[in-house]
């Protein structure tokens, strides 16, 4: 499985590189209220409006840092009725991959009864350890319901927005 | 991150670093890219921020089916072909069945299993694969009887093609490989209906291409017979 790298703080995360469409810059969002903090904004990305969660701030509780190598991934998200959306996770250090077979993720055992669904397993490398994100869980269901429903319209005319 | 070892003991300095033996050249080294990334770690100037939002804003989405200012969009209208020149004959198959053209290489013989169509196995890329005379199976001239002068230059443009779908390759030794071709399918005139010679048989229509007439070759059937007589 290929994998990009990024970072929260010192710790190095993964992310299947299955569902990525492509890394991005940082781009300027426009804040929407009312949302849960580590949703950074939307933006305009090729005609269509896409929510941008930053993972620095989900994980850490802090937001990345306006650096160069904070960058958007922009991935494909298939919600619950299986219906495909663009979605942005802003990272930090986002610039390397990984190339490991599936069978190296180890699961350390320390998913407690809250510890949120997307933290999956462990992974050993030269690095350091790698958690692996799992972005089938990354947004629980209300959120995703907010974020990412109805967002076809807005791509069809992005205007009205 | 000031440790600019590459220019004191690295390629730069006096070369005498212990990893150079190992890594050869500094930028094979993770101490030097880890610090070509480090250059990243910085404050992302507000210019490069607006320039990009407002690139990724103006792209219009990508759309595969328009024909975009000439750019050659696939589509099931169209076909590409591979065309090469075999015996004084133009002929082609699909791009898609390509899998290699290389320089001609040492064909091994098989004791025992030799004929005119099968001439033996050759090594592409460490990899053994079955050669097989086209212009045998095509009932073709050899060129190798032809006028001397011109024998020069037709060696130098031979080459060995690999050609085959996925489970079975198959080298074809070809006169000169003239290059890929796109076409409109319904362009594919079809074979006139007198039939004189076995090539034909295997034509599935002809192109017309800079005033030559070029054999589509019919693939499928081509390669049902090799397997049935070889295999």
């Amino acid at each position: 499985m290929l994998m990009l790298l990024f970072y929260v703080g010192d710790n190095l995360y993964a992310l299947d590189s299955s569902q990525v469409v492509e890394v991005i810059p940082r781009v300027i969002v426009r804040k929407i209220h009312h949302v849960p903090e580590y949703v950074a904004g939307l933006f305009k990305y090729r005609g269509a409006i896409v929510p941008v969660i930053d993972i620095c701030h989900l994980i850490q509780g802090k937001p990345s840092r306006s650096y160069l190598s904070t960058r958007i991934i922009m991935v494909n998200y298939f919600g619950k009725d299986n219906s495909k959306r663009y979605l942005g996770l802003m990272a930090e250090r986002v610039t390397e991959t990984l190339n490991k077979p599936d069978s190296d993720l180890i699961d350390a055992g320390t998913q407690l009864d809250n510890t949120p669904p997307y933290l999956g397993e462990m992974l050993m490398d030269d690095k350091g350890m790698i958690q692996r994100i799992r972005l089938e869980y990354l947004l629980s269901d209300s959120q995703q319901k907010y974020l990412l429903a109805g967002s076809n319209d807005k791509i069809n005319d992005p205007g009205n927005n | 991150m000031n440790n600019d070892c590459w220019n004191k003991i690295g390629v730069e300095g006096d070369r005498s670093c212990e990893q150079l033996k190992t890594v050869i050249h500094c930028r094979n080294c993770p101490v030097y890219s880890a610090a070509g990334r480090s250059l990243l770690e910085r404050e992302a100037p507000p210019e490069y921020v607006n320039e990009w939002t407002e690139i990724l804003a103006k792209t219009p989405p990508v759309s595969s089916k328009t024909q975009v200012s000439g750019a050659i969009v696939p589509s099931p209208e169209t076909a590409s072909v591979m065309i090469f020149m075999l015996g004084g004959e133009w002929l082609a198959v699909p791009v898609g069945l390509l899998q290699e053209v290389t320089d001609p290489c040492i064909i091994h013989t098989l004791p025992h299993r030799n004929s005119e169509l099968f001439m033996g196995l050759v090594n592409i890329r460490g990899e053994i694969l079955m050669c097989v005379s086209l212009s045998h199976l095509l009932d073709l001239e050899d060129n190798a009887n032809s006028s001397d002068s011109d024998s020069v230059s037709s060696l130098a443009a031979k080459r060995m093609i690999v050609v085959g779908s996925q489970e079975n390759h198959w080298v074809f030794i070809v006169d000169e490989v003239c290059g890929i071709h796109r076409f409109p399918i319904r362009e594919l005139q079809n074979t006139p209906v007198v039939i004189s010679k076995a090539t034909e048989a295997y034509t599935k229509g002809v192109i017309r291409w800079q005033g030559h007439k070029v054999n589509y070759l019919d693939s499928d059937l081509l390669f049902s017979t090799l397997n049935k007589r070889i295999l």
